[in-house]
């Protein structure tokens, strides 16, 4: 495991292209491409103003920069760095600016959710779509970029268009039995539209392409619902994760419950190995809150007796958005496991068998779980806590490492290249690529269990 | 209720303590006052008598005292103290005798008093001591009776709070339940005023929105631009086309093909599933017919019917299976079929095992006392029989032998054999020639007896074997039925490894009884034998295309195991007679033990040996 110098980076804005040669990052309104392998800087952009938003195109030619405060969008080009675009949405004001699957359209979205631009850098044409709904998740391309379902909101109901991208033709749009919709998610096979209801409500609805309602689900009533929704890769599952700290997990045929995941504080089946993250103290305890470390200190896995407590929150019942149920789910790349995370453990990552629906593995932190994201390429699991330290799992093991450099370096993000051979590391104010070795690499990052302990 | 009668039994059980106190006492005293008169008065009684007497009657008042003594006495019923009056005015006189009579009488009935009373007083005390006793018994049952009735009341009491508890509780419950109720009916008034207030707050900030969207938009803002120093091309490289009519259908019709390209796949896949499964389906009642179809030889004893349905099922399993390919077709019949069959074998298995498993423990219970140890016991004996005739036919072989020699010897030094030399030559000749025919014969028939041996043997171990092996396919053919592992030839070794000698046991024990009506014990190792070679081929075949087929030949090559006992069976039973004729025909030899004897035994050997080969 190579770690790569450290370079600036503000408001966390580091992206690979989609091929994966590129890797873009913004500090402040200057735009840097580099080379993903050697890192060295290809291009350099200056924007008008901060970037707050950047995004590559599909076909890793463009570079899209928003700045919402001045309701502008500059599109950069990476073949030919003298061509540029510029947006301006003038006094309508910006909030989200996004490519549409071609790399070819930007579409923006006015301030108020009044409408939404699409712009084409094609030909000078510019499409309207009215009442976008302002919501968690109101966007959704389909993973062949052929369709895009937006959410909308008319006469004080909840409508979803599917448009073809292509000619941003509207093809369908029908009403959902949404009270207040909350997001919407394209199966990856993109024939199935998951729709959930916001989290007053567990409502599920599963419409089809061509707008026919295939299932409604509700698991539970008078009680906050569901919180976060992730598709399995294959399309065969749908995971909801809920307020009340379980994952339900749907299946694509009957569309019924196949497995209710609980996430309770106390892991007690013997079958499932706990990791839990624990401090290296060379110099003991006694020494240890004398000297507080400039530097936090080295930590390493240990695998815990079984039945475990984990460490939980309690949740402020009076405040909006409790910091309880399910707020973060992810299937790793070939649909075998899925990662979750319950709100009031935070410092825990639940990893669960997809093809036993039973859980596999907790890894306990020492703080609380910031971000966490599978390798594109095989099951491993990046996590990151806020501290110095990344964390890797996969079905062999788990490893705590530590991010060198000087100063404190404070993972707060994380992304994953498209070949899962390197990691972005993404601090405050910088980032720095942690490299995993292919040959070798995997035996070195992720060896046998028994090493790691 | 309980309260007043907690309140009220108190008073009236000290009332009623008080009364039985009182009449306790008025009982006690008179007794007591009683016993303390008859004692006080007993006494002065006897000693103040004379001087009662000398101050009741004087020198002056006799004849008073005597009249009143009189008067007395006959009221009493004692005779008079007079004599009878002769005259009227006659004074009457005292009769002494009377007097004395009447003392006499008076002292023995106040003897009889006092013994009486004392009986009465003795009678007395007993009571007395009975009645204190009685009372004592009284008072502690009636502290007994106090306490448990402080304990009841207690009880009760705590039982009254215990209630007074509950319904408090249930108080609250109702309570509760009616406040969840109101703060439900709450919840509910304030979710729709919050709904309604949203949709008023959303039309309010739609209106809003509009308007907002008018002045924005509808002021032709200069700063709504876009600046592109040159329009890229498509990334498809095409050109954008116009949106008619056209490309609206175009895009129906392609939405339309990916969803049925979708609903395609996943036919595709379902139906990949479904014949994967069927596939399996069918394995297994291939397995299970094959598994099953080693017992079809005896179900017919049996008179069980369940192993009566399998063999009316493989008798229609040949048609079936000309029909193969209709699996492919997953016509409803077929399938109906396909289950009700694997469904029917499942049953049939299902029982066996059950069986399988009595068995197995029934061994376990009697332990090796088994049919097993009896055909072990079987065998035994057969080899200790032929141990027997061996020594005998060693006997007979040794004692003709020694005829033969003095024989020889007598032919040889007597003179006398010239005169015989004639036909003696001759008999000599033929003596010969039945001797190097006996030798023949013998070592015939050590060879036999080996071949029999090393057969008797390696039907043993062959058997040993066959039933391992048996017991361990019947068991991973029932594991690889239960997993649907069945292409692991590895588990076949595996377990046949890790079978226990149990099973091995209990299948033996299984086997048994089925070759025992064919014929002689004798003939079930054949059987058996023929067993070990027909049957690894069926079960354990990896490739179940075949394992039909072999079905039937397994079955068929069972039939002709039915019959090769009874082949079998003649054969040994002849050799068997023979031998025991061979015995037979010795003994008398053996016990005559002399040279006309020995001819005699020769004819018979003879004889015999014409119908042994």
């Amino acid at each position: 495991m190579n770690f790569s110098e450290v370079f600036k980076l503000s408001s966390q804005l580091c992206k690979f292209s989609p091929d994966g040669k590129y890797l873009a990052s913004c500090v402040q309104y200057r735009l840097v491409v580099r080379d993903a392998s050697s890192l060295q800087i290809l291009q350099l952009y200056t924007c008008v103003d901060q970037i707050q938003h950047v995004e590559w195109s599909a076909d890793s030619l463009f570079l899209l920069c928003a700045m919402y405060k001045r309701g502008l969008v500059q599109v950069w080009s990476l073949e030919q760095p003298e061509w540029h675009c510029r947006i301006d949405e003038g006094s309508a004001g910006l909030v989200a600016s996004c490519w549409s699957p071609d790399g070819r359209h930007v579409l923006n979205t006015t301030e108020f959710h009044l409408r939404m631009t699409v712009w084409s850098l094609c030909t000078k044409s510019v499409s309207y779509i009215k009442y976008p709904k302002a919501c968690q998740q109101g966007v959704s391309f389909s993973r062949d970029g052929r369709y895009l379902a937006l959410a909308e909101r008319r006469d004080c109901k909840d409508y979803v268009s599917i448009f073809v991208c292509s000619d941003w033709q509207l093809l369908r749009h029908f009403d959902t039995g949404t009270q207040d919709l909350a997001g919407i998610e394209w199966a990856p096979n993109g024939c199935v539209l998951a729709v959930w209801d916001t989290c007053l409500e567990y409502k599920v609805l599963l419409y089809s392409l061509d707008g026919r309602l295939l299932a409604a689900y509700c698991a539970y009533e008078w009680s906050l619902g569901v919180k976060a929704a992730a598709w399995s890769p294959s399309s065969q599952f749908l995971a909801v994760g809920s307020y009340d700290g379980k994952v339900r997990v749907l299946n694509h045929v009957t569309w019924k419950v196949l497995a209710e995941l609980g996430h309770p504080a106390a892991v007690s089946d013997s079958r499932v190995v706990v990791y839990k993250e624990a401090e290296k103290s060379p110099r003991g305890s006694l020494g240890r809150p004398a000297c507080p470390p400039h530097r936090a200190a080295e930590s390493r896995y240990e695998v815990a007796e079984v039945p475990v407590s984990l460490q939980t929150l309690k949740p402020a019942a009076d405040r909006a958005n409790p910091k309880i149920g399910i707020g973060a789910l992810a299937f790793s790349a070939d649909s075998c496991f899925l990662a979750t995370r319950n709100d009031n453990v935070p410092n825990a990552v639940w990893v669960w068998d997809v093809r036993k629906l039973r859980l596999f593995v907790v890894l306990e932190q020492l703080g609380p779980v910031r971000a966490f994201q599978w390798d594109p390429q095989q099951p491993r699991l990046a996590v990151c806590t806020g501290g110095s330290k990344v964390y890797l799992w996969s079905p062999a093991g788990c490893v705590s490492v530590q991010v060198p450099g000087e100063g404190d370096f404070q993972v707060l993000s994380l992304c994953w290249h498209s070949n899962g051979d390197s990691l972005a590391l993404l601090g405050k104010d910088h980032f720095c690529l942690c490299f995993l070795e292919t040959e070798d690499g995997g035996g070195s990052a992720l060896g046998p269990p028994g090493s790691l302990t | 209720m309980g309260d007043w009668m907690t309140i009220t039994d108190p008073g009236l059980s000290s009332e009623s303590k008080n009364l039985s106190q009182y009449t306790s006492e008025t009982k006690m005293s008179p007794s007591s006052l009683y016993s303390q008169q008859v004692l006080c008065s007993s006494i002065p009684l006897s000693k103040n008598v004379h001087s009662f007497f000398s101050a009741f009657c004087t020198e002056e008042n006799i004849e008073q005292s005597i009249s009143y003594l009189d008067q007395e006495l006959t009221t009493f019923g004692f005779p008079s103290l007079y004599e009878e009056s002769k005259g009227k005015e006659t004074k009457r006189e005292l009769n002494i005798v009377a007097v004395l009579n009447c003392m006499n009488e008076l002292l023995i009935l106040q003897r009889k008093n006092l013994l009486a009373q004392e009986n009465v007083e003795t009678q007395n005390l007993k009571l007395g001591s009975d009645m204190d006793h009685l009372q004592n018994c009284y008072a502690k049952l009636k502290e007994q009776l106090e306490t448990s009735r402080r304990e009841m009341i207690g009880l009760q009491e705590r039982d009254r709070q215990l209630q007074c508890k509950n319904r408090n509780l249930h108080q609250l419950l109702k309570n509760e339940k009616d406040e969840v109720q109101k703060l439900q009916n709450i919840i509910a008034s304030r979710a729709t005023q919050y709904n309604h207030d949203m949709k008023r707050k959303e039309r309010e900030y739609n209106k809003l929105k509009e308007r907002l969207h008018q002045l924005v938009m509808n002021k032709k803002d200069k700063k709504i631009a876009m600046e592109v120093l040159n329009y890229v091309g498509r990334a498809d490289g095409k050109r954008g086309s116009w949106r008619t009519g056209k490309s609206e259908a175009r895009n129906e019709d392609e939405m339309y093909k990916i969803l049925l390209n979708d609903y395609e796949y996943r036919q595709k896949q379902i139906l990949m599933e479904n014949a994967e499964l069927k596939k399996v389906l069918q394995q297994m009642k291939k397995e299970m017919i094959s598994l099953l179809s080693p017992q079809k030889q005896k179900p017919r004893e049996r008179a069980d019917d369940s192993t009566g349905t399998v063999i009316s099922d493989v008798e229609e399993d040949p048609g079936e299976l000309s029909r193969e390919s209709m699996w492919d077709l997953s016509c409803e019949t077929v399938r109906e079929q396909l289950t009700n069959s694997i469904r029917k074998q499942w049953r049939i298995l299902k029982s066996h095992v059950e069986k399988l498993d009595n068995q197995v423990s029934k061994v376990h219970l009697e332990g090796f006392n088994d049919e097993d140890v009896i055909s072990r016991q079987d065998h035994e004996e057969e080899t200790e029989k032929l141990e027997l005739e061996i020594q005998q036919c060693k006997e007979m072989i040794k004692t003709q032998q020694q005829l033969l020699q003095q024989l020889a010897t007598t032919c040889d030094d007597d003179t006398t054999s010239l005169l015989r030399d004639c036909y003696l030559l001759e008999e000599k000749e033929r003596l010969k020639e039945e001797w190097s025919l006996f030798k023949e014969q013998k070592k015939n028939f050590e060879k036999e007896r080996r071949s029999f041996t090393e057969a008797a043997i390696r039907l043993g171990l062959e058997r040993k074997a066959f039933e391992e092996e048996r017991a361990s396919w019947l068991k991973q053919q029932f594991l690889n039925m239960t997993t649907f592992d069945h292409q692991n030839s590895e588990n076949v070794r595996l377990f046949s490894a890790f079978s226990g000698s149990s099973d091995q046991d209990n299948l033996t024990a299984h086997s048994r009884p089925r070759q025992k009506p064919h014929g002689v014990s004798n003939g079930a190792p054949v059987c058996s034998s023929k067993f070990t070679k027909s049957l690894p081929a069926s079960p354990s075949t990896s490739d179940f295309c075949h394992t039909r087929p072999c079905v039937s030949e397994h079955s068929s090559s069972i039939n002709v195991l039915n019959v090769t006992p009874e082949e079998a069976k003649p054969n040994r039973a002849g050799r068997e007679c023979a031998s025991q004729k061979w015995s037979v025909a010795s003994r008398p030899g053996s016990q005559d033990g002399c040279c006309s004897g020995c001819s005699l035994t020769y004819t018979n050997s003879h004889v015999e040996k014409d119908d042994l080969p």
